[in-house]
């Protein structure tokens, strides 16, 4: 129960709300102070219960709530402390003002959050570069058996029909021998890049891990690409999605690693950001 | 909206989510509690920000976060966690009397939750549910003592803790019958 830690010191206490309002879940608390706040006013003759007063900070605070929007909550009375605990759903209202005003004091804060989320995802990607690093050798002796295997199969495919699945699908194809007019049909292709996900259903731990692994290999192709068909303000935008594309599927990879059992709900969950990804990418294209 | 008018809002929207994505991420993981929702809900409201319109005059900020909002309510709904108060009837819903806020407070999950703090609050003594408000008004235990008549701080303090303790107990309890069930 959050409500258990709030601190006796009155700084303290409003230093505590601050972080409560940048920290996951706001509603929770919310319902906890709500709760205390109906039993309190079950037992107490102040009155509790939402009125007119209270239907708004403007009209709870009075302007007061001015200061802390753009300055913090270190100049909170005592008096709007009770008020605010009393009325808690009022912090649904002042959150939402202080992310839209971003004013100097909050926004450092709420980019700190974001920085500590940004650190954690870019850990991923970090530590799968150091262990490829050190199997480079491995992979170099590794290559020349793969080309000669491409070959066989590519000799075996003409002789007997069937393709063998390749690693070259969706964003891993190479873009060099094709030429898009215009940036909509460049769009398109990668759109449909990300439609080929659907191409195969893996049945297994170790198919999908490979699938995943490709489909993270072609995400980092759309993140190092220059994009050229595009004008400026669409490929940063485009990259930074791949970003957090790919940031998804390392987070997946690596939950798929710590807990094998559950892949079949991650590959629901990859299947989601796949669909979500390609809403993106088609909504861009209009 | 013609296509010259289309691009142009396209670039507006694509600027201010280049620039504001981390906040409105923060904002929505604030809202919905996990990192993976705020992220799918960054995109929803990306593409309700393309997909709409909206006057020269207006605050960005202001209709983001207002989208924003509205898609955290959606979410909720889409996980089944709509409001329990308004399962009857889905035009209730479109009631603009309940704000997209308000809202999440009466989501089923929502409601359990506090249903079971009241229910553990009711089984405190009368001592404790006067000291353990009184701390969350953020009273400290020299005045509750006094305001008390009790003498001594430590009375009050030791007082929140036995209430602490039993508040946490019987919320696990509580949440253990639910899982059970």
């Amino acid at each position: 129960m959050r409500i258990l830690e709030i601190p006796v010191d009155p700084q303290a206490q409003r230093e505590w709300l601050e972080d409560q309002l940048l920290e996951p879940d706001i509603t929770s608390l919310i319902v906890e102070l709500e709760a205390v706040a109906k039993t309190h006013s079950a037992t107490s003759t102040v009155p509790c219960g939402e009125d007119n007063e209270t239907r708004t900070i403007h009209k709870a605070f009075a302007g007061e709530q001015s200061d802390w929007i753009r300055n913090g909550l270190g100049s909170m009375s005592d008096d709007a402390w009770r008020k605010l605990v009393n009325h808690p759903h009022l912090l649904f209202e002042l959150q939402e003002q202080i992310f839209i005003e971003n004013s100097d004091y909050w926004k450092p804060k709420i980019d700190a959050v974001a920085r500590r989320r940004h650190a954690v995802l870019t850990a991923i990607p970090v530590t799968d570069a150091r262990a490829i690093r050190k199997l480079r050798w491995v992979l170099l002796a590794l290559a020349a058996s793969i080309c000669a295997l491409v070959v066989g199969s590519q000799v075996y495919n003409a002789k007997t029909g069937p393709t063998i699945a390749s690693s070259a699908w969706g964003w891993n194809e190479s873009v060099a021998s094709r030429t898009f007019s215009t940036p909509e049909e460049y769009l398109t292709w990668i759109s449909q890049g990300a439609n080929a996900w659907f191409n195969k259903d893996p049945q297994s731990v170790d198919e999908f891990r490979q699938r995943l692994d490709e489909l993270r290999a072609g995400c980092q192709r759309l993140i190092d690409g220059e994009h050229d068909e595009l004008p400026a303000a669409t490929r940063l935008f485009l990259v930074a999605r791949c970003k957090e594309w790919k940031a998804k599927f390392d987070v997946t990879a690596k939950q798929l690693r710590d807990s094998p059992d559950q892949f079949v709900e991650l590959k629901k969950r990859t299947d989601q950001s796949v669909r979500n990804a390609i809403v993106v990418l088609d909504q861009m294209t209009l | 909206m013609d296509e010259q008018q289309g691009t142009s809002h396209r670039n507006v929207v694509d600027a201010w989510f280049e620039t504001e994505r981390n906040r409105l991420w923060v904002f929505l993981r604030s809202r919905v509690g996990s990192e993976s929702d705020a992220d799918d809900l960054a995109q929803t409201v990306y593409l309700k920000m393309v997909g709409g319109t909206f006057a020269a005059a207006t605050n960005l900020d202001g209709w983001a976060f207002s989208i924003a909002n509205h898609a955290v309510c959606d979410h909720f709904r889409g996980k089944k966690r709509r409001p329990s108060t308004f399962i009857e009837s889905d035009t209730a819903i479109q009631d603009n009397s309940a704000t997209p806020m308000m809202q999440l407070l009466a989501t089923e999950e929502s409601q359990r939750s506090s249903e079971i703090l009241r229910h553990c609050l009711a089984g405190l003594s009368k001592d404790e549910l006067v000291v353990m408000q009184a701390r969350i008004l953020g009273n400290d235990h020299a005045t509750i003592a006094v305001d008390q008549g009790w003498g001594t701080a430590n009375r009050s303090e030791k007082t929140f803790h036995r209430a602490k303790r039993k508040l946490q107990d019987c919320i696990r309890s509580k949440r253990g019958d639910d899982e059970n069930s």
